[in-house]
């Protein structure tokens, strides 16, 4: 096996026109399924309205244009709910806004009223075999980007839109802070903050386990090297941006 | 377990995003985790067949309930390929016979319906725990992503049915019409609202499509534990900012020495104060190297053996499948002709438009051969057009009276001279007021005050047909600032 092979990830990074990487945070199929369960429940409340009315204005217009009229409904509420919704400015249809999805191009910018027309009408044949979405979900599990055909198609894909806050369970707060002795990169000193910002989750032995592996910088083991990191971790946080204000 | 070798990307997710890592882990894997579920579960399924072929919804259900030994061997593969290791198929099939038999009362019998069954099998089988250890464990796991695991558990028989069903419904379709008498005389007889009598051949192509989807979805969904399982670790041990100080020490470590120095320089006091409360901080710091030596030679980092045995094996293989050889003979025969054809077609470019290069060549080698404009508004401008004494020639025509070709010689020779000396690049399409432009861009070598002075009288001797005075031509031909000849 090489060592060269790229990790599995859910983020998708992305490269700009500007030349900055933005990161893409692909959805799976669970929350997608919820997102439709609740789009279905909305359409059948829709519909449920729509008959009501038309049993009562079936009485003054008749079987006939009643049933054309239902047809024309049901035609331009399967075809245009998803399209209009995934389209227009929230990118996404109310079930997807109501569990934090959206659809975006590949890119990550947002999708044009073709690709939107293109992704919803290719739903046609991600629901079969009998509406079932059998092809759906295997592309969606084959894909890298968890992509169903309609989403190969129009080159969009379904991302995440809310971050959910992550939890911070600081450990208690270090006595003093000492100044970092060499630079670090910004992914060092985020690993950092990240130590003493979940060090409230690790047992005392796990945590001086992880803080062995920073001899390096803190050049002690142990209790005391996870002393010391923990004092850089606070100038790094507290006293650097405050001389930063000054 | 090896972090650093770690397949995938480690950081603290969501709930339903390590749901996520966990079905790219098994789309990675995707083949492996299949055959080796079906391979868990293909003989126990053979032998229910047997025993059960009448009753096939018994079939069903004991390769249903019996299912979380294919998940056993899922979970197997996707931790080993986690920590980049491919296990091979002989180890995966020694595996089977012990995810059958581990724990068997309590995992396929007592467990069989907990929800949790992905995170508490990996507790049970990846980290060996068991007794108190295994169920303080699993409690603390399971903090985090439980109710995931709930949903999970509920959908993972829903779905499998929905798509068993989805499976049948492409068989329908799929099976040609009036070809097979059986599978007509079959469909015909079965009254679908009628769900009491199904015939049997209905009723087990219906168990064959529920186990398929079954196997697939379980597949999917154990890795999906597995997932919640991996992203519950690296919450409560830390993993990615582990990893993350690894590879700070490793970068650090090409300074190790210098920074030492600096740490204890700078916390000398630090330490002396540590030292006389009696703490052990200061320890670490004055081990011995042959100490410090053998501690990173203890390091996993320095096993070769590993690598050896596979350059062995992978020799073998060669010896022993002639096909490879052939392949490989073949691999390399299409190498050298493509090579070949690259250098030839290379080559041929290069023949091809080798003037473009002679013309490169040409500009590169600059004063000699400058024959930027040999023809300047329609006077011929080469050295060569020229008589050896220009000005006396000039004076000689000025003198009969053709003052026109005098000063049209005058000038061309001074246009000549400034290409050929003060190297100013001057093209045949250029106006006077170019070719001054130039002279002046190119600064004192070209002469530009003489330049212009000449121009002048030229533009006027030439368009408005104003003759310049005898001094003033003489003038002109005394200053001639390219003369060195007649000079010497």
């Amino acid at each position: 096996m090489s060592a060269y092979e790229a990790k599995v990830d859910t983020l998708q990074a992305v490269e700009l026109a500007e030349g900055v990487e933005i990161r893409l945070r692909m959805a799976g199929p669970l929350l997608r399924l919820a997102a439709y369960l609740i789009d279905l429940c909305i359409k059948t409340g829709i519909w449920i309205v729509v008959f009501l009315v038309m049993m009562v204005a079936g009485v003054a217009l008749g079987d006939k244009v009643t049933a054309g009229l239902l047809a024309l409904i049901g035609f331009f509420m399967e075809w245009l709910y998803p399209t209009l919704f995934e389209a227009g400015r929230w990118s996404a249809t109310p079930g997807k806004r109501a569990v934090g999805l959206k659809v975006v191009q590949v890119t990550g910018s947002p999708i044009t009223v073709g690709q939107a027309f293109l992704r919803n009408i290719l739903r046609w044949i991600d629901a079969m075999p009998f509406f079932t979405y059998g092809f759906g979900m295997a592309s969606c599990l084959a894909t890298r980007r968890f992509q169903r055909l309609g989403d190969l198609a129009a080159g969009t894909v379904v991302i995440y839109d809310r971050q959910p806050a992550l939890p911070v369970v600081a450990a208690p707060p270090p006595i003093g802070a000492v100044p970092l002795p060499v630079g670090l990169t910004a992914d060092e000193t985020r690993t950092l903050v990240l130590f003493r910002e979940r060090a409230g989750l690790w047992s005392a032995g796990r945590r001086e386990e992880i803080a062995d592996q920073a001899e390096v910088l803190s050049g002690a083991r142990g209790a005391a090297g996870v002393a010391r990191l923990m004092a850089m971790a606070h100038w790094v946080q507290e006293k650097r941006q405050g001389g930063g204000k000054r | 377990m090896r972090l650093d070798a770690v397949t995938a990307e480690l950081r603290p997710r969501g709930d339903l995003e390590s749901v996520d890592l966990g079905l790219a882990l098994a789309r990675r894997d995707f083949w492996r985790c299949w055959i080796l579920w079906l391979m868990a579960m293909g003989p126990a399924t053979v032998l229910f067949a047997w025993l059960l072929w009448d009753y096939p919804g018994w079939l069903l259900f004991f390769c249903w309930w019996f299912k979380p030994v294919g998940a056993r061997m899922v979970l197997f593969q996707l931790s080993r390929r986690l920590f980049g290791e491919q296990p091979t198929w002989r180890a995966l099939w020694h595996e089977v016979p012990r995810a059958w038999s581990r724990r068997f009362w309590y995992r396929l019998v007592w467990a069989r319906l907990s929800p949790f069954l992905p995170v508490t099998m990996a507790v049970e089988d990846l980290e060996g725990l068991r007794g108190d250890a295994y169920r303080r464990r699993s409690e603390q796991l399971l903090r985090r992503g439980s109710g995931v695991l709930t949903t999970n558990f509920l959908l993972s028989d829903l779905l499998a049915g929905w798509f068993g069903l989805a499976l049948f419904g492409l068989v329908v379709l799929l099976m040609p019409q009036g070809q097979d008498a059986v599978w007509t005389n079959a469909m015909e007889e079965w009254d679908p609202s009628d769900l009491t009598t199904i015939p049997p051949l209905i009723l087990r192509t219906i168990g064959g499509c529920m186990l398929l989807a079954m196997s697939l979805a379980d597949v999917f969904f154990t890795a999906a534990g597995f997932g919640i399982y991996v992203n519950t670790r690296t919450w409560i041990e830390g993993w990615d900012v582990e990893l993350g100080f690894r590879r700070m020490a490793q970068r650090l470590g090409k300074v190790l020495g210098l920074i030492s120095l600096m740490a204890v320089c700078a916390f000398s006091t630090d330490a002396t104060a540590r030292a006389e409360r009696g703490g052990e901080a200061n320890i670490p710091a004055r081990r011995a190297p042959e100490e410090v030596i053998r501690e990173v030679k203890s390091s996993p980092d320095f096993e070769v053996q590993k690598v050896k045995r596979k350059v062995a094996k992978s020799s073998d293989r060669d010896i022993s499948f002639g096909g490879a050889g052939i392949a490989h003979g073949f691999a390399t025969l299409l190498t050298v002709l493509a090579i070949s054809a690259v250098v030839g077609l290379v080559a041929w470019m290069l023949w091809k438009y080798r003037h473009v290069f002679a013309r490169a060549a040409e500009a590169d080698s600059g004063g000699e051969k400058r024959p930027t404009a040999r023809v300047v508004m329609g006077m011929a401008v080469t050295p060569e057009s020229l008589p050896p004494d220009l000005t006396a020639a000039v004076w000689a025509l000025w003198q009969q009276g053709r003052g026109h070709e005098a000063l049209a010689l005058l000038y061309r020779g001074t246009i000549a001279r400034v290409i050929e000396r003060g190297q100013v690049e001057i093209h045949e399409a250029d106006t006077e007021g170019d070719c001054l432009r130039r002279v002046e861009a190119a600064g004192q070598v070209a002469h530009p005050p003489y330049f212009k002075r000449l121009t002048r009288v030229w533009i006027r001797m030439a368009y408005a047909d104003i003759a310049p005075s005898d001094e003033d031509v003489s003038a002109l031909c005394r200053d001639w600032p390219f003369a060195e000849r007649r000079a010497a």
